[in-house]
């Protein structure tokens, strides 16, 4: 892989770990509880202020951690900061832009996170798999993994399925190897007990 | 979601944070493992016998014998799987 990938790789990887950094905070806590020493007209505002906030959700965050995050990512740094505090809803009109309280704008930064890291994982394995695989090959050593058939009191049926697979994968590797040994003794297995 | 007490998160994190030499950190924002929330959460940090160091190198060198990469239109194909082996 070239340096810019591996840059790339690494970059992903920085910029999952600063995500999780990001956390929101309800903006003008502090202000509104100093007005509310300054008496009922002020208190009044500021109940009215604080329900109107709680639907705005004007939303704080550490600027530093998402700047970095849109530098690394290679995004515009105020389109990040506004995809982590709203959603679009989609309804049967149109898509509206809704804004997120701290907890769900947290929820959706932390999701946009697993999402960047798995996507980055998927695209490693097939990279991996890219460069493991050959055109030509007489043989292959792989790995074949089946749930659920080691709880035999409870699961004959995954038992028979199993043996079942077993039974048609050495049928085939020894019919086509033809290796002049009669195996067909060896899978006389009773099966469902 | 959270891990647990004594579990660590994926270890390429553990790799980055504590096993990429500092002036490399630089250039991706990274600092000590303790810095980020998704790994100082759970107090643990440390494999018994793993060096990070080492396991950073190790992963370095094997994107780097990675030689042939899929072009951008490949990875959103299907992945090419083996069949079985031809008869010999």
């Amino acid at each position: 892989m070239s340096e810019d990938i591996i840059d790339g790789i690494f970059s992903i990887v920085s910029s999952v770990l600063h995500l999780g950094n990001v956390h929101f905070v309800p903006d003008g806590d502090k202000a509104n509880y100093r007005d509310a020493r300054a008496g009922m007209y002020s208190l009044l505002f500021t109940l009215s202020f604080h329900l109107l906030y709680n639907v705005l959700t004007m939303l704080v965050f550490p600027e530093e951690s998402v700047a970095i995050v849109a530098d690394l990512m290679g995004l515009d740094p105020e389109r990040l900061k506004w995809g982590l505090k709203n959603k679009k809803i989609k309804t049967m009109r149109e898509v509206i832009d809704k804004p997120l309280n701290a907890e769900q704008a947290k929820d959706q930064t932390d999701a946009f996170a697993k999402h960047a890291y798995a996507t980055l994982f998927d695209w490693t394995v097939q990279q991996l798999n890219a460069n493991m695989i050959s055109e030509t090959f007489k043989s292959f050593i792989g790995v074949l993994d089946i749930f659920g058939f080691e709880v035999f009191e409870v699961c004959h049926r995954h038992r028979h399925r199993h043996r079942h697979c077993r039974h048609r994968h050495h049928r085939h590797h020894y019919d086509e190897c033809n290796c002049g040994i009669d195996t067909s003794h060896f899978f006389d297995i009773p099966i469902g007990q | 979601m959270r891990q647990t007490k004594g579990e660590r998160n994926y270890h390429i994190f553990y790799n980055v944070t504590n096993g990429m030499p500092p002036a490399e950190q630089a250039k991706f924002h990274l600092h000590r493992w303790d810095y980020f929330d998704y790994l100082n959460t759970t107090g643990c940090h440390i494999v018994d016998g793993v060096s990070e160091e080492h396991e950073f190198t190790g992963f370095r060198v094997r994107l780097c014998t990675c030689t042939r990469s899929l072009s951008r239109t490949e990875t959103h194909t299907k992945m090419p799987l083996p069949g079985l082996p031809p008869p010999l």
